[in-house]
């Protein structure tokens, strides 16, 4: 008796990115596959943060009603916004690393490169395991939780992605990392320099 | 039947339940959110938020006593900082103004003033604040009229007993008011919410006459809830034409109008008319 597909593949895709993601393409559910790992872990991950960022911010508005009301309005509106955040970054910047594989003579499909670009997310479990701690904590002590599991899990998730993009793409894991990471320090540095500057001239 | 868990099957069930967990513990975690500061103060709301090494505190301004008399009015005007009706035994009326002391990284100058003024003639107290915390000790009894406007900061009015109140007129357009009045008679009251926030609580006690009460709510937020003496009837009438509303009378939701039976005959009566046309309003009356 063994445990389903996907749940296997979850648990799996931690510890051995390589093979899992050998089987998801050969399978042709990649895509598949990776959406929901997207769109499930923005969810958990917007969840969390929402709450722990500016829901528990209603708690401290001493109109009772309007502390409450303002927790919802934050989470429904926090993890739509998140989560859209989530599959734009997810479609855009595996659009850019898909490019960067290519320049570095990869030989996968876009299709390949979002499935290994997906796995960056599968270690936000961690957060959705401690968010009892994290929500249970005090203002800045649930934010400082959020924050270094957060870091965990990205460096985890960059890990295991870093292992299924030089898989699929047939190439070593320094041009891989190089690939993941050159895209992501310009969405997440330059672009916002640039607009600032833009913005500022 | 055999199970050959691997590290992967392991993991697989972790990742699983920190999906769960990751979604049904916000839900659970916002329904337990409580407010915790117990009012609109500044100092009580920073004291909340933990921020290292900010410490506010706050040092009074100037003071003022009147001699004031029976059906007292009161006129206030809230720009900004916070108004606080606190009751107080017969006697003089005591206005205290406090002004918050910022730590220098806080100390951002910006447009404050206070006045208040008392008419012997109309026997009038009249106050206007912006970026000031004024405390108004006074014997709530004498209160007949309340005229409060708030386009910023807060208004909190905590179990006052208003026995001779005659006329509530609240403006909201922004800001926040946390009201709870009890003892009310036959009170004719007008709550215009244009924006901001409010949480009214009125307990009314045995009245006679018709008191009416007028809501209308165009913006901001209202969570009003009226407590009647169980001989007081009540009607009413209204229409939504936009935002989100709940009005109910004893637990039912009422859409439109409603008289509840014996209203004609009865002694005391409360007729409320609503008018909402943005905005959130969460309206309960029960006995």
């Amino acid at each position: 008796m063994e445990l389903p597909g996907a749940i296997k593949d979850l648990g799996e895709s931690l510890i051995a990115p390589r093979q899992v993601v050998k089987i998801l393409i050969t399978e042709r559910r990649g895509l598949t596959f990776s959406f929901f790992v997207v769109l499930v872990f923005s969810i958990v991950e917007g969840m969390v943060a929402t709450l722990t960022f500016i829901g528990k911010l209603g708690s401290f508005i001493p109109v009772p009603f309007v502390g409450g009301f303002l927790g919802r309005v934050a989470l429904f509106f926090g993890t739509i916004f998140y989560v859209i955040l989530c599959i734009c970054y997810w479609v855009l910047g595996g659009l850019i690393i898909h490019l960067f594989c290519r320049l570095f003579k990869g030989c996968g499909d876009f299709e390949h490169t979002l499935t290994a670009f997906a796995f960056l997310w599968i270690p936000a479990f961690i957060i959705g395991l401690l968010s009892p701690v994290i929500l249970a904590l005090d203002y800045i002590s649930g934010i400082g939780l959020f924050l270094l599991l957060f870091f965990v899990s990205l460096i985890w998730g960059l890990i295991i992605s870093v292992q299924a993009l030089s898989e699929v793409h047939g190439f070593g894991i320094g041009k891989a990392f190089l690939s993941l990471i050159i895209p992501m320090i310009i969405i997440f540095i330059l672009l916002p320099t640039l607009i600032t500057l833009i913005m500022i001239w | 039947m055999e199970w050959r868990i691997s590290l992967g099957d392991i993991l697989g069930i972790f990742v699983v339940l920190g999906i769960v967990i990751g979604i049904v513990v916000p839900f659970i975690g916002l329904s337990n959110i409580e407010t915790r500061a117990s009012g609109w103060s500044l100092e009580e709301l920073l004291k909340n938020i933990p921020i290292p090494f900010i410490h506010v505190h706050k040092e009074l301004v100037k003071e003022y006593n009147f001699v004031v008399r029976d059906n007292l009015n009161i006129v206030a005007y809230v720009e900004g900082g916070g108004l606080r009706f606190i009751e107080r035994e017969r006697g003089e009326v005591n206005v205290e103004v406090y002004e918050f002391k910022f730590p220098w990284i806080m100390g951002i100058p910006s447009e404050r003033y206070f006045n208040v003024n008392y008419d012997e003639d109309s026997n009038t107290l009249c106050i206007d604040v912006k970026g000031y915390e004024i405390e108004l000790y006074l014997p709530t009894d004498l209160v007949g009229n309340i005229t409060l406007e708030v386009i910023g900061g807060g208004v909190e009015v905590d179990e006052a007993s208003l026995t001779s109140l005659k006329v509530l007129n609240i403006k909201a357009r922004g800001g926040a008011l946390d009201l709870n009045l009890k003892n009310l008679g036959n009170v004719e009251s007008y709550i215009d919410v244009r924006g901001g926030a409010i949480d009214a609580e009125l307990k009314y006690s045995e009245f006679t006459g018709e008191a009416l009460s007028t809501i209308i709510i165009s913006g901001g937020v209202i969570d009003l809830d009226v407590s009647l003496p169980h001989e007081v009837k009540v009607k009413v009438d209204g229409e939504v034409s936009g935002g989100i509303a709940s009005i109910e009378v004893n637990g039912v939701n009422v859409s439109g109008s409603f008289t509840e039976k014996g209203y004609g005959e009865a002694k005391g009566k409360l007729h409320l008319t609503y008018r909402i046309s943005g905005g959130v309003a969460d309206i309960g009356i029960h006995k």
